[in-house]
């Protein structure tokens, strides 16, 4: 017995073993093990974007449905719909959404989102104590709260054909009174050129004004609506009046019209009429095949005139005292051209008088006095570089000092070097008088220097003797006060009795400081009031060009500044170091002007070429615009800058495309291209193809440029002009480029919330500005703009992107505007624009909310 | 046992010797036998859990693959440009034992949706197959569609028969 107790322990494990076996093989887990899985959040947006509004079987959609004018479009998707309320900030979407949850009787916790805020949603457990969480994303288009949800998108077409042509003066016109015929129903003028003088402008035989513009430089003129009425409907005369001959050296007249003509393929070219003196340099251009081509010459010249096309001369003869209209005629044109040579081609063509000896050789002689201020401010900082101190030494009783400072002499005589305002000056001078004579021409220089007073022991008369004039320039020496026109009056006098009008006369005057000495011949009773009117009386009663230079840094700028104005001059200022070039560039100023090849001058001689002269040609047309033609103008070359920039817009076509050349007294020789196409300098125009002499040829103030030659893009032009083959220069920083491109001119917008319309300001090119309704019965406050001065640059317009006709202006706008400078290059009325805006349901906005739907657990 | 202590007073050790050893025996093989009957129940539990779970996902798979197979637009699915289409719905469940081994279920399913209709009968308590077996795991997957231009929870069982 007690030997079984020592099995209790095994016995009692083996049973405790039988027991989990037991559970193990007898006692099963629960019966069922259920699991619930859900990808609801997925299939919710899924299902309201698949289902449209107008079939949802939904209780709430249906007492929708029928409320009037609640929903508008039952096509549209449940999310589409319930996004509208939600933009519409209309309670309804929500409502909607909660009741499509609820119908669906989910164990899931779901909530519905737009943009992260809550639209609907059914659970038994706040989001925020959720342990994980499921979300479903898809984005819809055209949606924002408070934001309509319909849009509209306008668009804009510009109904007018091409209104804007170019009046085109030779590359000189002269000399006299000159006319320029315009025909057409004119509604915007705008005029730029060289002018010689002083003149007044009539239209139609009404005086308008006086206009003084600056010579040698491209001046510009834009008529006032007061200006405009003075046209009529056909033909009309817009006429340059002067007392004395005046002449265009290079210019236009910009004209738009009011009503549209159609193209044709006659072009007539009238010619400037000219009272006076018969002296025309000019151009034409045929733009398609030659076909026909015929000229009329009406005139009244007692002397001959030649009529040169090209290098021919193809008429010759006077009106024998009276009025005579000189037809010549395709034959003649036949049997002097090749057609094909005058095809696509610019040609210069010379109308002038003949045999008359009076017409001047190529330069004209340059006669110049350079008057130098020699007071005693001159050599305030006189002094004296390295002398010897021994030799400079002066001394007297017990007092020594440096006698080299304020004697250039004994400084030389001494080793050293002087320095100071007087020694720069004099040595200015130097270069100058060796400048002006230096040339093949005939050219004199005069002395003065003045002080308190011009006087004669500082007086040089006109010489071309360099040697004589430097000697005098040495013994100049500073002193006393400074009267500026003292200086004036004393060269004017002398340039009166010692030259001629037929030279090109001019006074260089050099000032280190402020007038203080009064004259009596202007009587102003102020010195530097004087000084002024001494140089408006040389030019004005002698023609004498007065140029100003300001020496030093205590000069007077604003009176240096006044005479080179009142003189028609160039004024310059600059310290010691400077003084040298500034006197180069005023010797090469005057040897320019001195260049007048192209002008007459003659006495009791009366001639007159009528302004119905024309040349007319017909020819075959490359190809006809279909669309609309927009005409613009590059900015000018720029100073330093003689090539141009011709950027080619895209979506466009160019259709003319002309460089304008300011050749001044020179003609325009040569026109290159250069782009991509090219590939290097190509020559489109060279007047030497005419003849290597250029006095009997034309001067083409405008050469067109094939657009055979021309890419998209940059197109770079570069203008030479010269006295003949043999001499090139670089043209002038005025020029430009005036091209036409042909542009299907509408625009369309993106959707937007509205179209109402706008009252718009644009700036026309000429400057003009025109208020207008668009659309034409709009009656709302909206101000639009595309201007220069309420738009920023890059962006003229200003406008309301919300409104989709205004949208559409902006950007039809901004289309017309080639130049992209604020100015649209096509005067416009509100009739020209033709617009229609549709309200658009559907059509996706830009903008994007965000659906969400959430599950969470 | 007076003679064993007379005789050898190592034989009385002897006989105290011999009755521990009974017990000691006894526990060893206790212990032995519990840790036996432990292990035993402890690799029962691991292989239990792990067959059970890889069953379990195994049943989560087929569910979301025949759900989404039978949301689809596909030949044996029962949409129609995202609506239950009822030509299919009839057909998909006419041809159920095919479309599941097209499906490569291994599994039988069945679903219910609001307003089941099948063959014309209505309501229709489910669509597919129900067997009568015993049932140890079950796994409902829930999704929603469009049937009769509604949005109806689509309820989708898979289960695993008791072996």
């Amino acid at each position: 017995m007690k030997n079984k107790k020592g099995y209790y322990f095994s016995i009692d494990a083996l049973i405790a073993l039988i027991i989990i076996l037991g559970v193990v093989l007898f006692i099963k887990a629960p019966s069922i093990q259920t699991t619930f899985e859900s990808n609801v959040q997925g299939d919710i947006l899924e299902v309201l974007s698949n289902l449209k509004i107008g079939e949802i079987d939904n209780s709430y959609a249906e007492t929708l449905r029928n409320t009037p004018g609640k929903i508008k479009n039952l096509d549209k998707s449940v999310l589409e719909q319930i996004g509208e309320f939600y933009a519409d900030s209309d309670d309804d979407g929500r409502d909607l959404a909660q009741a499509i949850l609820d119908d669906l009787e989910l164990k899931e916790n779901i909530a519905i989102y737009f943009d992260n805020e809550i639209i609907a949603s059914t659970s038994s457990k706040p989001y925020s104590e959720a342990n994980s969480v499921s979300t479903a994303r898809q984005l819809i288009s055209g949606i924002r709260n408070e934001t309509a949800s319909t849009g509209f998108s306008a668009r804009a077409f510009l109904f007018a054909e091409n209104k804007v042509d170019y009046f085109y003066f030779g590359g000189y016109v002269g000399d006299g009174n000159i006319t320029a015929k315009i025909v057409g129903n004119v509604i915007g003028v705008k005029i730029e050129g060289v002018f010689g003088g002083d003149f007044s402008l009539y239209v139609n035989g009404n005086y308008l004004r006086d206009y003084t513009p600056t010579v040698n430089e491209p001046y510009e003129i834009i008529f006032s609506e007061a200006d405009l009425s003075n046209f009529v409907v056909g033909e009309n005369d817009i006429e340059f009046k002067a007392e004395n001959n005046i002449y265009i050296a290079g210019g236009f007249i910009r004209v738009s019209y009011d009503s549209s003509s159609t193209p044709t393929n006659q072009k007539v070219n009238y010619l400037p009429g000219i009272d006076g003196l018969i002296n025309l340099y000019d151009s034409f251009y045929i733009p398609g095949e030659l076909k026909r081509i015929n000229a009329s010459l009406h005139f009244n010249s007692s002397y001959d005139i030649f009529f040169n096309v090209g290098n021919t001369t193809i008429y010759s003869g006077n009106s024998s005292g009276g009025e005579t209209t000189v037809t010549i005629t395709n034959s003649s044109f036949a049997s002097n051209f090749n057609f094909d040579s005058l095809s696509h081609e610019t040609i210069p063509f010379r109308l002038g008088l003949e045999n008359v000896s009076y017409i001047v050789n190529l330069t004209r002689d340059a006669d110049v006095f350079s008057v130098t201020d020699l007071s005693g401010s001159m050599d305030d900082d006189l002094v004296c570089i390295g002398g010897d101190f021994d030799c400079c030494e002066e001394c007297a009783w017990i007092f020594c000092w440096d006698a080299c400072g304020k004697d250039p002499d004994r400084c030389l005589s001494c080793g050293g070097t002087p320095e100071g305002k007087i020694i720069s000056a004099i040595e200015a001078n130097k270069v100058f008088i060796n400048a002006v004579l230096n040339s093949t021409n005939e050219n004199r220089v005069g002395l003065v220097g003045y002080s308190s007073e011009a006087y004669t022991s500082n007086y040089h008369a006109l010489s071309d003797d360099n040697e004589s004039l430097i000697t005098e320039v040495d013994s100049w020496t500073a002193s006393g006060g400074t009267c500026i026109c003292c200086g004036i009056n004393y060269a004017v006098d002398r340039l009166v009795a010692e030259s001629d009008e037929s030279k090109s006369r001019s006074i260089v005057v050099m000032s280190d400081g402020e007038a203080t000495v009064k004259c009596d011949q202007q009587g102003t009773g102020s010195a530097t009031q004087d000084a002024i009117q001494a140089a408006c009386d040389a030019y004005n009663n002698y023609s004498i060009i007065v140029h100003a230079i300001g020496f030093g840094t205590d000069y007077d700028e604003d009176t240096l500044s006044d005479i080179a104005d009142c003189g028609h001059g160039d004024e310059h200022f600059g310290n010691v170091e400077d003084i040298i070039e500034i006197y180069k560039e005023v010797a090469q100023d005057v040897i320019s002007a001195a260049y007048s090849e192209q002008t007459v001058v003659a006495e009791g001689v009366h001639t007159k070429l009528y302004p119905d002269s024309y040349i007319s040609f017909d020819y075959a047309k490359d190809f006809t615009p279909g669309s609309m033609v927009v005409t613009a103008e590059t900015p000018e070359f720029g100073v330093g800058a003689p090539i141009g920039i011709l950027t080619l817009p895209g979506n466009s076509i160019p259709y003319e495309v002309r460089v304008v050349s300011y050749s001044d007294s020179k003609w325009t020789s040569k026109v290159e291209v250069n782009n991509s196409l090219t590939g290097n300098w190509q020559t489109i125009f060279n007047l030497e193809d005419y003849n290597n002499t250029y006095t009997n040829l034309g001067d083409p103030y405008v050469v067109n440029i094939p657009i055979s030659q021309l890419v998209e893009g940059d197109n770079f032009i570069n203008v030479s002009i010269g006295l003949s083959s043999a001499n090139y220069t670089p043209g002038s920083d005025n020029n430009k480029i005036i091209y036409s491109v042909i542009k299907n001119i509408s625009s369309f917008t993106p959707v937007v919330p509205s179209a109402e319309g706008c009252n718009w300001t644009i700036q026309f090119e000429d400057d003009s500005e025109m208020t207008i309704s668009v659309p034409s019965n709009y009656s709302g406050d909206d101000l639009c703009y595309y201007n220069t001065s309420t738009g920023e640059s890059n962006d003229y317009s200003y406008f309301n992107s919300q409104d989709a006709i205004e949208y559409a202006i902006a950007l039809l706008l901004q289309d017309l505007d080639l130049n992209s400078n604020g100015k649209i290059e096509t005067k416009l009325n509100e009739n020209d624009l033709t617009l229609s805006s549709n309200e658009i349901g559907g059509i996706p906005f830009t903008w994007d909310t965000e659906i969400q739907a959430r599950v969470w657990f | 046992m007076v003679k064993y202590l007379l005789t050898n007073k190592k034989s009385v050790k002897f006989l105290s010797s011999k009755k521990a050893q009974a017990w000691g025996l006894d526990l060893a093989v206790a212990i032995v036998i519990f840790l036996a009957g432990v292990l035993i129940l402890y690799v029962y539990a691991i292989n239990y859990t792990s067959q059970s779970q890889e069953t379990l996902e195994e049943m989560k798979y087929e569910s979301n693959l025949a759900s989404q197979l039978i949301l689809s637009e596909d030949d044996f699915g029962i949409l129609t440009d995202g609506k239950v289409n009822q030509t299919k719905l009839d057909n998909f469940h006419d041809n159920y034992e095919s479309i599941k081994n097209t499906f490569g279920l291994r599994r039988d399913f069945y679903f219910v949706m609001e307003n089941l209709t099948i063959d014309g009968a209505y309501p229709a308590p489910y669509a597919g197959k129900i067997n009568s077996g015993e049932v140890s795991d079950l796994i409902q997957t829930t999704r929603i569609t469009i049937y009769k231009n509604k949005p109806v929870k689509f309820e989708i069982f898979i289960w695993e028969n008791e072996e």
